[in-house]
C-alpha cells in the first residue's frame, strides 16, 4: 500500500500528528518479501507514543526479525481522527515498515498491558478487516495472539484471541512461529492444538467454562493449568542490541535497559511483583555492554535502567557509577525510575549526572504504618521522613509521593494520616513541596486482594472529600491530583471478569468505544449499558467479597504463584501482618515460582 | 579547544515533511552521537549540540534546501562530514553540501536573499489558474510536469520569512484547489 498516493497531503494535515502514521523510521527492520516464510505483526492496542515506549514489544521485535525466514513490523491503534479518516477511504490497518495490511500477515501479536485497552483491540481487528471472535475467523485470517500482562486474566478478551502466551515471550515466540513455519497452509484447528501443546500457550477454545445459577463459575474444563513461562538466565535471554528511535517525542523516548525483572517485596495490592517472579538480576557487565552498544546504534541520550524497583539491584552503586562514567563524554544521561523509600536510594540518584532537581517520587502507597502493614510495605512513618529529609537537604526541591485509596482495611484515620505524613514533610522541608498522585486501589487477579471487594465511587469520593478538607488549607505547597474513579472501576470490572464480558467489551466498542483510557474518550454510561444489555452485573464482578472456595475466571492460569500462598498473605494482611521480602534458599515461603 | 562552524545543507523529503522541526532538531543530535561527530555541547544539566537552523519549514512542506549551523571541535573536510552524516539518515534527508564558515558568520536567516518553492496542483486548473495574488511574492515560472501543474514562486526581500503554507491558503481560495506537494527548492543567499 502506498499512503502517499491513498491519503493526500491535505488530508494528512487534517489528522493530528501525521508522523504517528509514515514509519521510516531509524533502525527499522524491512525484509525483502522473497526472503520471508512467515509475517508477524506486533500490535499494540494503543497511541504510537504509548506503544512504542513499550519494551516488550523492542524485545519481541528483535527476536523475530533476528530470525532467517521471519517479518515482524508493527502497528500502533490510530487516534480516532485518523481512525474515522481510514473506514471512510477504506484504509485497512497496515504495519509501519512495509505498509502491509494487517489481514495479510500470518499472525497478529497483540500487546494487553492495560484492561482499559480492550476496546481498542476490537479497534484494531475492525480496521484490520479481521472478524472480531476467533470462531468467525477463516482459514485466510491471521491467528490473533496475545500477550502481556493481561493474559493472566485474559477471559473477558479470550474469544477475540488465539492463543495467549502467559509470562515471558523470549523463548516461547520462537517456538511458536517454528510451528506455523511447519504447519503453514495446514487448517487453522490443527494448528492451534499443536500450539496449546507449548509450555505457556493458553488456546481459550479448548477451554470450555460453566456458571452457577447466582452467576459465579461452577466449573472449567479441562482442568488442565496452563503455567507462565519465564527466563531463568537474564545474562543468556536475548535483548535487543539495536532499538527504533522514533522522530515523535514518545512517553519514555530513551534507551530503556532492564537491569532485573520481578521483585521480592511482596507487596500484596502488586500484580507485577507477583507474576513476574522470582527476582532475577541481569549482570552489571552485560548491562554496560548492552548500554554502550544501544547509544552507537540509536544515539539516544539518555539511558534508563528499569526493573520494578532500580535500587533492589544488587550492584546498583557500581552500575550507576561505572555507567554515567562510560557514557559522560558522549554527553549521555543514566535515570533511574523507580526508587525505593530509603536514603540510600537519595544517594544513588544524587550519584546520576543528570540532576534535575526538580524533584524525586517514591511510592508509600498508604498513609499509616498499620495500613501499610496490611499491604505489606513495610515503611514506617519515620522510613518517609527521613527519605524526604534527604532528598530536600540534596537539592531537590519536590517529592511526588503515590498513595492509593479504597485499600483493604482502610478506615478513616488512614486516610486523615496520607495528610498528617504531608504537614510533616512540609514541615521538615521549609520552601519545599509535596505532589501527590492518589489513585483507587484495584484488586487484581493472582494477588492477595484477588479475593477482596473493591470500593464504591460514593465511598471513594467521600474519602478524597476528607483529603480535600485537609490538603487544600495546607497552601500551594501541596499540589495533588486523583485518579477518575468511573474509569477505576471499569478496569476493575474487566480485571477481574469472566469470558461473559467479551460481549458487554463488543457492544461497548459498536456503542464507538474506542481509547478508553484517555478521559476524553471514556464513557461509563457506555459501559454501564453494555453490562445492561447483556443482563449482566458490573457490581457483581468489582463490589463483592469472593470466599476461599470460588472458582476464579483465571483459575486455568497460573503465574506460578500458589493460591494457597495468596489466601495465606491475605490472611496475614488481615492481622496486620508483614512478610518480609524473600529470597531464594535462605528466606523464601515457597510462593511455588522458584 | 578550537570551534570549528559547518553549515549543512540537506533534504527533506516526504514523509518527512509530515515531521515538526523539533523532531528534526532530535533527529540530527541522535545522528551526531551515532556518527560520533565532535560536536559541540551546550553547558548546563541538559547539554544539546550547538545546533541552528534557518526559518522553520511548516508541517506537511518538503525541502531541497534544508539548512542548519554546527560547531565542530575538530576540522574535517567537508566530503568526509557529508559522508559520515548520511550513513546516520535516511536518504529523504541526505545532507548534499557542506561548507566551513567563520566563526562569526551570520545565521541562516540573516544570510538568506530568497527562497524558490514549487506549487504542485493537479494539472486540470492549469486553465483556471489566473494571475497570482499580487502580494509582492514573485511568480517566475508555469510548467506541466508529467500529470501535474507546477508553479514557481521567489520569496524574497520582506516576504522571506513568509509562511508557504500560508501561501498555499491564499492560492486556493484564489484558483479553486490546494496544492498536492509544495517544494522548497533552493535558498538564493
Ligand atoms: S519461591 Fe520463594 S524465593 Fe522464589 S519467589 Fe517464591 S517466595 Fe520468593
Amino acid at each position: 500500500m502506498d499512503l502517499e498516493k491513498t491519503l493526500s497531503r491535505q488530508e494528512m494535515l487534517s489528522i493530528s500528528k501525521p508522523a504517528r502514521y509514515i514509519g521510516r523510521e531509524w533502525n527499522i527492520s524491512l525484509k525483502k518479501k522473497e526472503d520471508v516464510e512467515i509475517s508477524v505483526a506486533l500490535a499494540f492496542p494503543d497511541l504510537y507514543e504509548i506503544g512504542m515506549s513499550h519494551l516488550g514489544l523492542k524485545i519481541l521485535y528483535y527476536i523475530l526479525n533476528s530470525l532467517p525466514g521471519v517479518r515482524a513490523e508493527r502497528a500502533f491503534a490510530p487516534w480516532p481522527d485518523m481512525g474515522k479518516m481510514m473506514k471512510e477511504k477504506n484504509i485497512p490497518l497496515y504495519s509501519l515498515e512495509n505498509k502491509i495490511p494487517l489481514r495479510n500477515f500470518d499472525a497478529v501479536g497483540i500487546s494487553l498491558q492495560h484492561e482499559l485497552n480492550y476496546t481498542n483491540v476490537l479497534y484494531l481487528l475492525d480496521l484490520a478487516g479481521i472478524p472480531l471472535r476467533s470462531e468467525e475467523r477463516g482459514e485466510e485470517f491471521p491467528l490473533i495472539l496475545g500477550g502481556g500482562p493481561c493474559a493472566f486474566n485474559p477471559e473477558p478478551v479470550s474469544p477475540f484471541f488465539d492463543v495467549f502466551l502467559l509470562g515471558e515471550g523470549e523463548e516461547a515466540i520462537v517456538e511458536i512461529v517454528e510451528i506455523l513455519r511447519v504447519m503453514k497452509g495446514e487448517k487453522r484447528s490443527d494448528v492451534l492444538s499443536e500450539l496449546a501443546k507449548i509450555e505457556g500457550c493458553y488456546v481459550p477454545l479448548l477451554y470450555s467454562v460453566s456458571y452457577h445459577p447466582d452467576g459465579k463459575i461452577k466449573n472449567i474444563s479441562p482442568s488442565r493449568v496452563v503455567r507462565k513461562r519465564w527466563v531463568k538466565n537474564l545474562d543468556g535471554a536475548p535483548y535487543p542490541q539495536k532499538i527504533i528511535v522514533p522522530y515523535l517525542n514518545i512517553v519514555h523516548d530513551r534507551i530503556p535497559l532492564e537491569i532485573a525483572r520481578g521483585c521480592t517485596r511482596g507487596c500484596r495490592f502488586c500484580q507485577a511483583g507477583m507474576i513476574y517472579r522470582p527476582h532475577r538480576e541481569r549482570s552489571p557487565e552485560k548491562v554496560i555492554e548492552l548500554a554502550e552498544k544501544l547509544v552507537k546504534s540509536t544515539g539516544y541520550e539518555e539511558v534508563s535502567l528499569l526493573s520494578l524497583s532500580s535500587t533492589d539491584y544488587s550492584a546498583i552503586e557500581y552500575l550507576v557509577r561505572d555507567l554515567s562514567f562510560r557514557l559522560k563524554e558522549s554527553k549521555v544521561n543514566v535515570s533511574l525510575p523507580s526508587l525505593r523509600m530509603d536514603a540510600f536510594s537519595v544517594e544513588v540518584a544524587q550519584s546520576l549526572q543528570e540532576v534535575r532537581r526538580s524533584g524525586l517520587t517514591f511510592a508509600p502507597e498508604a498513609g499509616s504504618e498499620r495500613l501499610r502493614r496490611v499491604i505489606n510495605k513495610g515503611l514506617t512513618d519515620e522510613d518517609i521522613f527521613q527519605t524526604v529529609e534527604k532528598t530536600f537537604s540534596s537539592g531537590w526541591r519536590e517529592v511526588k509521593l503515590y498513595f492509593m485509596i479504597g485499600l483493604p482495611g482502610e478506615r478513616e484515620e488512614d486516610i486523615r494520616d496520607i495528610a498528617n505524613l504531608v504537614k510533616e514533610i512540609l514541615g521538615r522541608g521549609k520552601k519545599k513541596g509535596v505532589h501527590l498522585g492518589i489513585s483507587a486501589f484495584i484488586p487484581k487477579s493472582h494477588t492477595p486482594f484477588q479475593w477482596t471487594k473493591q470500593e464504591e465511587i460514593k465511598s471513594l469520593e467521600e474519602k478524597m472529600a476528607i483529603l480535600h478538607s485537609l490538603l487544600r488549607p495546607l497552601g500551594r505547597r501541596v499540589r495533588y491530583n486523583w485518579s477518575d474513579f468511573e474509569v477505576n472501576l471499569v478496569e476493575g470490572a474487566l480485571s477481574r471478569g469472566d469470558r461473559r464480558i467479551s460481549s458487554v467489551i463488543e457492544r461497548v466498542y459498536r456503542k464507538g468505544g474506542v481509547m478508553d483510557n484517555w478521559r476524553e474518550f471514556f464513557s461509563l454510561r457506555r459501559w454501564q449499558e453494555g453490562f445492561e444489555e447483556e443482563g449482566l452485573d458490573l457490581n457483581f464482578y468489582t463490589h463483592r467479597e469472593r470466599d476461599r472456595e470460588e472458582i476464579f475466571p483465571w483459575e486455568h492460569l497460573s503465574p506460578g504463584v500458589s493460591k494457597d500462598f495468596l489466601w495465606k498473605e491475605y490472611q496475614l494482611s488481615q492481622e496486620e501482618k508483614i512478610t518480609p521480602p524473600c529470597q531464594e534458599g535462605k528466606n523464601c515461603y515457597n510462593c511455588g515460582v522458584c | 579547544m578550537d570551534k570549528f562552524r559547518y553549515r549543512v545543507k540537506h533534504q527533506k523529503i516526504a514523509p518527512f515533511h509530515f515531521i515538526s522541526q523539533l523532531d528534526l532538531s532530535r533527529l540530527w543530535s541522535r545522528a551526531f552521537r551515532r556518527a560520533g561527530l565532535p560536536v559541540a555541547y551546550s553547558q548546563g544539566f541538559n547539554p544539546r549540540p550547538l545546533l541552528s537552523f534557518g526559518p522553520a519549514l511548516p508541517l506537511g512542506v518538503e525541502s531541497r534546501a534544508e539548512y542548519w549551523d554546527v560547531f565542530l571541535y575538530q576540522e574535517l573536510s567537508p566530503e568526509e562530514i557529508l559522508m559520515i552524516l548520511n550513513r546516520e539518515v535516511l536518504s529523504e534527508l541526505k545532507a548534499e553540501e557542506a561548507n566551513i564558515l567563520p566563526l562569526s558568520f551570520p545565521s541562516i536567516s540573516r544570510s538568506m536573499k530568497g527562497v524558490r518553492y514549487s506549487y504542485y496542483f493537479s494539472q486540470s486548473i492549469e486553465e483556471k489558474a489566473g494571475l497570482s495574488p499580487d502580494m509582492g511574492i514573485e511568480e517566475e515560472k508555469r510548467e506541466v510536469v508529467g500529470e501535474l501543474f507546477v508553479v514557481l514562486f521567489l520569496f524574497k526581500e520582506e516576504k522571506i520569512l513568509y509562511s508557504p503554507a500560508k501561501w498555499a491558503e491564499i492560492l486556493r481560495k484564489e484558483w479553486g484547489e490546494s496544492p498536492v506537494r509544495i517544494v522548497k527548492e533552493e535558498v538564493l543567499w
